[in-house]
């Protein structure tokens, strides 16, 4: 009589690509006729953001980063603000109120930043970062950057700043939402990692579905 | 008391400068609140005078012509007799554009009831328009029911707000029925009159068409009326298929003539309110219902052109015929795979339909009948001993309360997991997703179940076989589960080129494979079994062909293709064909442990680990040269075409796996080195073509 | 500089009654909530009547949009409620 635990056995066995009735030729992804002697270092796992403190930005004077001739601001006050709305307002097809942004701003203002090409700002970035379920997530809310400065990585700069500093602040995850059609974002994000972790049906006023892309930081 | 008694009891003081004074004193980013009230709810309020938030705004621009019906009719805005022919196509014809919008996701108020004659169509003297308004009111009441019945709709799908409109309640469907055929009958008549009467002139003769478009139009209306208002489609469809067969066709050849007259009936006047283009003609107001709106920002919604129109009534009766067959379908899985097809469709009217053909509408039926169909599916895979009419246990009757008992604990998720499939695509995979947990249990009591029942055999001394009979139902069903999840995440464009192969490995080395040993246990369970129930002395049977064989071929066929595509991505990868995303907070790792996180509930198989991957991969791709990567790549699909191309319902498959193949033969015959690759993922979303 | 009776004004509007007409026409009835320098200000419970004329005669019923936001800009005239039961 067959044992349960022989049964288990069994049926894991096969799971790794043996004995089945209607094998044809080598189905398997790996494991090839004469298996060359290859010596591999078993995998550990990785611990790639176990050290938070590496990820900390160093702002000159506490107040900004130069790269490529464009200053990334840390958010000050709210003299600062009409510029992040001209900006943001001018491409988002979503409406907010000012004090959609004092919500975001006043709340997680080191997780504000601008980009100034001298005394104009060319790109903001707004987000949040709180609990959600089990984790500590942070939230992209708002990127833009001025048309006659796309293609600088401006965009990717200010998004690799805010996610350092909520990095730097133990988020567990980063989140966003893009239209399907913003091939532009979709691709300055997943060159950075994000991924695609939902598609969401009609989900802006006008009708266009989106994606919810993420990055998990654990 | 009233709005304006309640406005006498303020005593209001202009505070105007004082107030704006007082307020450009405060500092730059100064609040002045309420102490209980936060940024939060500030910001879910809602714009004035941005055009994007504020509803009202719009309707204080566009003032409407007519303020009611009774106005309208009052102030002569209105007519409700003496249509002309051109005024009744067009009536009809911007009706159903607006059914269809609604139907699409947008407001009734917006839509359908911007039609005053629906707001009471009791005032209409006109024969036609009156009934022909009483039986849309009462099929959209039933198409709502419906779709609200089946409660497999999501706000993105559809709105089933009433806004305390009237659907004709007092007017019972056999009246209606009786009215419409009065005015089909009628309408055929004025038809052939004046068809008799007119020889010759331009104008007449389109008068004579216009009656044809009308007399259709009536035809249409009627028939589709009749499908729309069974209140049991579970019988209906069952039960009575040839009159459904009759009015789909009716409805069909009807659908034609009514889009060979739309021309001739009156074209709609375009009026812009907001950013909505609504097609007006007489008896309809874009802008009545305005107030009746939330005050939610303003959606813009498009009305359906006629040509979309016609097309959603044409995809509707055309896949309501698909439906009576499969109200005929007996198992589970093939309800189940005819389901996730028909899911595609984006009328979420038509996924209610699924859901209510194929289970009764109450909860106690719906278990009964689900789990008459578990039972065959389960008999039709494994035919289980037990419950073979010649099985010679002595405790018969304990052995089946046994798999009753399981059937019963079982049955209530499998008619969730049917429900799912009336979900729009996106929602139904994280549905899906949440109940592995409860699959996933099911697989121990199956496994159980099975050792009891097997238990009882030894007891006996019966040489029959219970083990790894409905753990491999079961187990089947899970694997299905979990491919399906995986799949989608390829038909919802979820998954990043550089995170292919390892997808493609999972479905590969882990599922598939598993599902292929499944198949082929089950295969000899039920060559056991049947040599176990025949007389000693009888003659074994030769091994007889396999049950599962096309399914086996097909798996093994899709094992090559998700093998060689794992193969090829890795690949690409290396060469930097796919570009690996910015090292700085990218995490393999972390990756593969989401993607594949939701399988962890299960046990078998149990969610392989990342380390597990890595380390067969790592070896693979040390372990040979690209040349000989792309070399075991071609072969892969090579000899999938080669089954394939046996089937002729895989010939899709067979095209790209001859495509990739020859791609594949180029790259690793190293004669080329490319800059990059196209992938073509519009055929078969888990399998894209390669395009150099 | 700031003027501290002028924010006192302001504090002591909270949670009373505020008719503000806007530049279309509309007048809004809703209860203070928060300002800021410019004036933007968000009523709560708050009911859109499309005229002084429509509260007047009483021939349109309000409309009630919640939580509403003012932008100091399309701010034409502001009332507060001075009668007893406020």
């Amino acid at each position: 009589m067959e044992s349960n635990a022989n049964l288990l056995e069994k049926l894991s066995l096969s799971g790794h690509g043996h004995g089945h009735g209607h094998s044809h030729g080598h189905g398997q992804c790996c494991d090839h006729e004469h298996e060359p002697d290859v010596h591999i270092e078993p995998y550990t796992s990785s611990n790639k953001f176990a050290d938070r403190s590496k990820f900390k930005v160093e702002f000159i004077n506490d107040q900004f980063v130069e790269l490529d001739g464009i200053r990334y601001v840390k958010y000050k006050d709210e003299t600062q603000m009409p510029l992040i709305i001209d900006l943001i307002t001018r491409d988002l097809s979503e409406p907010y109120s000012v004090y959609t942004y004092r919500y975001f701003i006043h709340n997680w203002p080191h997780l504000c930043f601008l980009a100034m090409d001298n005394e104009e700002c060319v790109g903001a970035i707004v987000c949040k970062l709180d609990r959600y379920k089990e984790s500590l997530r942070g939230y992209i809310a708002m990127l833009a950057v001025h048309e006659k400065c796309r293609r600088k990585k401006i965009g990717s700069n200010l998004v690799t700043l805010a996610i350092k500093a909520m990095i730097e602040h133990d988020a567990d995850e980063v989140v966003l939402e893009t239209e399907i059609t913003n091939k532009s974002a979709l691709n300055l994000y997943e060159n950075l990692g994000f991924v695609r972790d939902k598609r969401l049906y009609r989900y802006y006023l006008n009708g266009v579905e989106a994606f919810r892309l993420k990055l998990w930081l654990n | 008391m009233s709005a304006t008694e309640a406005y006498s009891l303020y005593s209001w003081k202009d505070k105007t400068s004082e107030f704006k004074n007082a307020c450009a004193q405060l500092n730059i980013g100064e609040l002045v609140k309420e102490p209980s009230f936060g940024l939060f709810e500030a910001m879910s309020a809602i714009e004035m005078m941005d055009p994007k938030m504020d509803a009202g705004m719009t309707q204080n621009q566009t003032q409407s012509k007519i303020k009611s019906i009774k106005a309208g009719i009052e102030n002569n805005l209105l007519k409700t007799e003496n249509f002309g022919l051109e005024e009744k196509l067009a009536i009809v014809d911007n009706t159903l554009r607006n059914l269809v919008t609604w139907l699409d996701g947008s407001s009734l108020a917006q839509t359908l009831f911007t039609n005053l004659y629906l707001h009471d169509p009791n005032i209409v003297q006109d024969f036609y328009i009156k009934n022909f308004s009483i039986a849309i009111l009462k099929i959209a009441d039933h198409m709502r029911h419906k779709i609200i019945t089946s409660a497999t709709f999501e706000e993105e799908d559809f709105q089933p707000l009433s806004y305390n409109f009237k659907f004709a309640e007092e007017i019972a469907d056999s009246t209606v029925l009786n009215n419409l055929k009065s005015a089909e009958d009628s309408s055929a008549k004025f038809y052939r009159h004046l068809k008799g009467e007119v020889k010759g002139e331009e104008k007449q003769k389109n008068e004579v068409e216009m009656a044809y478009g009308l007399w259709y139009r009536m035809r249409f209306i009627r028939s589709f009326f009749f499908l729309m208002s069974s209140n049991d489609e579970y019988q209906a469809f069952a039960n009575n298929s040839e009159e459904i067969t009759k009015h789909i066709n009716i409805c069909l050849e009807s659908l034609t003539k009514v889009k060979e007259t739309h021309e001739l009936g009156l074209q709609p006047e375009m009026i812009k309110v907001g950013k909505t283009i609504y097609p007006t003609v007489m008896g309809f107001e874009p802008t009545i219902n305005q107030r009746l709106l939330p005050p939610t920002f303003p959606r813009f919604i498009q009305i359906h052109s006629f040509a979309a129109t016609h097309e959603y009534f044409q995809v509707l009766l055309t896949k309501l015929t698909e439906l009576i067959k499969v109200s005929k379908m007996k198992t589970f899985d093939e309800i189940y795979d005819f389901g996730l097809d028909f899911s595609e469709i984006q009328s979420i009217f038509l996924r209610s339909m699924l859901q209510l053909v194929i289970l009764p509408r109450s909860m106690i039926e719906k278990v009964m009948v689900m789990k008459k169909i578990l039972l065959d599916s389960v008999l039709k895979f494994i035919s289980p001993p037990i419950l073979n009419p010649k099985c010679p246990v002595n405790n018969k009757e304990v052995c089946l309360q046994l798999v009753d008992s399981f059937l019963v604990k079982c049955t209530p998720a499998f008619v969730s997991l049917f429900q799912i499939l009336g979900h729009n695509k996106p929602r139904q995979r994280e549905k899906i997703a949440h109940v592995f947990e409860e699959f996933a249990s099911f697989q121990d009591e199956a496994d159980n179940l099975d050792s009891i029942l097997h238990s009882f055999f030894v007891q006996q001394k019966l040489s029959l076989v219970h083990y790894g009979c409905f753990g491999s139902w079961i187990l089947n069903h899970n694997l299905t589960l979990m491919s399906q999840f995986l799949i989608s995440g390829f038909e919802l464009q979820l998954f990043a080129k550089y995170e292919c192969h390892y997808i493609y490995w999972y479905l590969c080395e882990i599922i598939v494979n598993w599902q292929m040993s499944t198949l082929s246990r089950v295969d000899n369970f039920l060559l056991t079994n049947e040599i176990n129930f025949l007389p000693k002395n009888a003659k074994k049977p030769k091994k007889k062909k396999s049950v599962f064989e096309k399914e086996s071929l097909i798996k093994t066929a899709d094992r090559h293709m998700f093998s060689a595509f794992y193969q090829a991505f890795r690949a690409f990868l290396i060469e930097g064909l796919v570009k690996s995303p910015n090292p700085d907070f990218d995490c393999e790792e972390f990756r593969y442990n989401h993607r594949l996180g939701p399988f962890q509930f299960f046990t078998s198989p149990a969610v392989c680990l990342y380390n597990q991957f890595k380390d067969k991969d790592e070896y693979f791709i040390k372990a040979y040269e690209l040349n000989k990567i792309y070399g075991y790549a071609r072969d892969h699909y090579d000899m999938a075409r080669g089954i394939y191309e046996k089937y002729p319902e895989c010939a899709n498959q067979a095209k790209i796996a001859k495509n990739n193949f020859v791609v594949m033969r180029l790259l690793s015959s190293g004669l080329k080195k490319l800059e990059k690759i196209g992938l073509d993922f519009s055929e078969i979303a888990h399998f894209p073509m390669m395009r150099l | 500089m700031e003027d501290p009776k002028q924010n006192e004004l302001l504090k002591s509007l909270l949670n009373k009654s505020m008719k503000v007409k806007i530049t279309d026409g509309r007048v809004l009835i809703g209860i203070f909530l928060c300002t800021d320098r410019d004036s933007n200000i968000v009523l709560g419970s708050c009911k859109e009547y499309t005229s002084q004329s429509a509260i007047e005669s009483g021939s349109i019923e309000p409309r009630s949009i919640g939580l509403s936001m003012i932008p100091g800009q399309h701010i034409v005239q502001l009332f507060t409620d001075e009668s007893i039961h406020s």
